[in-house]
């Protein structure tokens, strides 16, 4: 795979394995690869990769157990559910219920566009 | 100093190039022994019982000047290759040289002393001239036990002065680019031609010259000592040239072509 | 610990190959030279490996001048375009011969790449294809284990799935080992995630020396109407122009933090593209000279 060429790299790398976490490829307790497994991957700088990993440790995602290795912490799954549908509000709703706004719909219009989008995508 | 791996890999060169030159060595005067007894067989009483030949030791000399032309500039590659420094490198031509020319000086003598007996046992009138008896003996055929040493060391040192001859000249066009050696190329053999015609249209000035080449010339023949001394000083002269030409050159590999 | 190149300058005839080059390579890194031809990037790595002996100035690994020097240039490994081993050398041999060298060399595993990579241990190695000397050289250089390996042009003929090999494989060297390594290439682009520093050489001299990301974000590629690029970076400094009909796309020497007017798009860059657009820039500084 590649990656794209907006954001840094190593945000990229983050971005990924919490698609993994969130999707539960990497369920919680488990071990995640390591900083050479994904830099080999990817083919790219250990420091960038350790850089990404280390944004999942800060967030309390992920933790190290000294000489084995880096895994899931518990409750990583619903904090980051939490998180995307913080970002998922911020990012689509408001700029859905925006845009709507301006092109004068009502709440109850809103709703019912919401609910034909649920029905027609699976 | 990293010279180890360098000698271990220079002997390795060495070894196999040395044991087909001696097997060669050891088969050639045989194969004329066993061919000389069938034909005499074959002739019953008259035929050919004699045989004559000469210029072993040269062979051996050559050896040693071709494995001098060839063998530093593989070695220097590999060393610059794998991390030896120049300074260990050219260091590192020289213990397998010595021991390699001590065992060809051996079974050289070996080859010597063996055909000396097989001829005299099967009655074959061997006329081996042998460069060393023919310098210094008058044809008087048998050494003393300090003479074979000396034949040995004789030959040892003339196939290292030999060896440091070929060092020379491969250095020397390693260090001169396109056109320089194409000059030298043209300019040694001139020298060496050139050089006697000079000798014979200005005799008066090259009369120093003459004088110590016949000096060491009379020397050399006087006493096998004298011809290993310069033997020694001949090698040390080229050695020292050639490090000072090897010292600051550009070492360069043949580039990879593609096939 | 690093190697140190102070004040490098190496003349061929009339060509200045190398111009007062000073240079500090630090261990932990993978660095990336880059240069387009003849900018001197293989005579730099030749004097830091003592096959060439600058005019001037002097190399230190690891503060040790290498002048004559074994226990320097036993730290140093270079896998060069010149084929530095006798034509009669087959292989195999060489891999036996570089573990005489190299106590460390990591011959099992240069046998096991050999055969990964389909390299022929029988085959003498002037025979080989391009493809299959690059191969043989790169697992030279991935198993000898000195704490500085350079690989010059690396993956040259070497096909798609070889080369995403050889990078794979030299992550995971560098990160078992932690040496440090130079890769000279051309295909930037395919390095560009991989090397954590940069340096561009441009006739003879060293024109940028620093960390990727920093060296990528110091430029921004503009595109928009002509019109509204030109009025928009009147007081900018510009590398380079391009324009397609009546849009255009320059390329600026600084990060823009402010917000763009409408219709303007700013891409981040990709070391190929500084690359291309840093040499650019130059060929114009020339021609104005």
């Amino acid at each position: 795979m590649r990656f794209q060429d907006e954001k840094p790299i190593f945000l990229q790398l983050a971005e990924q394995l919490e698609d993994a976490i969130l999707s539960g490829a990497y369920p919680e307790g488990s071990q995640v690869p390591s900083i050479t497994e994904y830099a080999a991957t990817y083919k790219i700088n250990p420091a960038t990769a350790l850089k990404g990993i280390n944004q999942l440790v800060n967030a309390g995602l992920l933790y190290k157990k000294r000489g084995i290795g880096m895994f899931v912490a518990d409750g990583a799954q619903e904090m980051l559910r939490k998180q995307r549908s913080e970002a998922f509000y911020h990012d689509y709703v408001q700029a859905m219920v925006r845009e709507g706004k301006g092109l004068g719909l009502t709440l109850a219009q809103l709703t019912d566009l919401v609910k034909r989008g649920f029905q027609d995508v699976n | 100093m990293n010279i180890k791996p360098a000698i271990r890999y220079q002997s390795r060169e060495y070894f196999v190039a040395s044991l087909i030159f001696l097997s060669i060595n050891f088969l050639v005067p045989f194969l004329i022994i066993i061919s000389l007894l069938s034909a005499r067989s074959a002739t019953e009483t008259s035929g050919f019982s004699s045989v004559s030949y000469s210029g072993y030791e040269m062979a051996c000399w050559i050896f040693f000047f071709v494995f001098g032309i060839l063998l530093p500039r593989q070695a220097t590659r590999i060393c610059v290759q794998f991390g030896v420094s120049r300074r260990t490198a050219f260091l590192s031509l020289f213990p397998p040289l010595f021991f390699i020319s001590l065992i060809m000086a051996l079974a050289q003598k070996g080859i010597f002393l063996i055909l000396d007996q097989i001829s005299n046992a099967i009655h074959v009138d061997m006329q081996i001239t042998y460069l060393f008896k023919l310098l210094y003996l008058d044809g008087n055929n048998t050494l003393t036990l300090t003479q074979h040493g000396q034949e040995i060391l004789f030959h040892l040192f003339y196939m290292i002065a030999n060896f440091s001859l070929g060092l020379f000249f491969t250095f020397l066009f390693w260090r001169l680019n396109k056109i320089g050696c194409i000059i030298a190329g043209l300019a040694i053999p001139a020298t060496l031609i050139g050089i006697p015609f000079l000798i014979e249209l200005f005799p008066t000035a090259f009369a120093p010259v003459i004088s110590l080449a016949k000096t060491i010339g009379t020397l050399s023949v006087s006493s096998p000592w004298w011809a290993i001394l310069f033997a020694l000083l001949l090698t040390l002269f080229f050695s020292v040239v050639s490090w000072l030409l090897i010292r600051r050159t550009n070492i360069r590999g043949s580039t990879l072509t593609s096939k | 610990m690093s190697i140190n190149c102070q004040a490098i300058s190496k003349r061929f005839g009339t060509t200045q190959a190398l111009d007062n080059v000073t240079l500090t390579l630090d261990p932990g890194h993978i660095y990336g030279l880059l240069g387009n031809n003849g900018a001197g990037k293989s005579t730099l790595l030749s004097i830091l490996t003592d096959r060439q002996i600058p005019d001037e100035g002097s190399v230190l690994i690891d503060g040790m001048p290498i002048r004559n020097n074994d226990k320097a240039l036993h730290r140093v490994f270079l896998v060069g375009e010149q084929n530095f081993f006798p034509d009669d050398m087959k292989v195999f041999r060489c891999l036996q011969t570089a573990s005489y060298f190299y106590p460390d060399f990591d011959l099992e595993r240069a046998t096991a790449l050999a055969d990964q990579f389909g390299l022929p241990l029988k085959k003498k190695i002037p025979n080989l294809s391009t493809g299959y000397s690059s191969i043989f050289r790169l697992v030279l250089g991935l198993c000898v284990n000195t704490p500085y390996v350079i690989f010059d042009e690396p993956v040259l003929g070497l096909d798609a799935q070889h080369r995403e090999m050889f990078y794979r494989l030299l992550v995971e060297t560098f990160m078992g080992r932690s040496c440090t390594v130079i890769l000279s290439t051309h295909l930037i682009d395919e390095v560009e995630d991989l090397i954590d520093y940069t340096i561009i050489l441009r006739e003879g001299k060293v024109l940028r020396s620093a960390p990727t990301e920093e060296l990528v974000s110091t430029a921004c590629a503009l595109s928009g109407p002509a019109e509204l690029v030109d009025q928009f970076t009147q007081n900018k400094t510009v590398l380079t122009r391009h324009s397609l009909g009546g849009l255009k796309t320059v390329t600026l020497k600084e990060e823009l933090t402010e917000s763009l007017p409408e219709g303007l798009k700013k891409n981040k860059m990709r070391l190929q593209d500084y690359f291309i657009r840093l040499q650019e820039a130059e060929d114009q500084k020339g021609g104005t000279l």
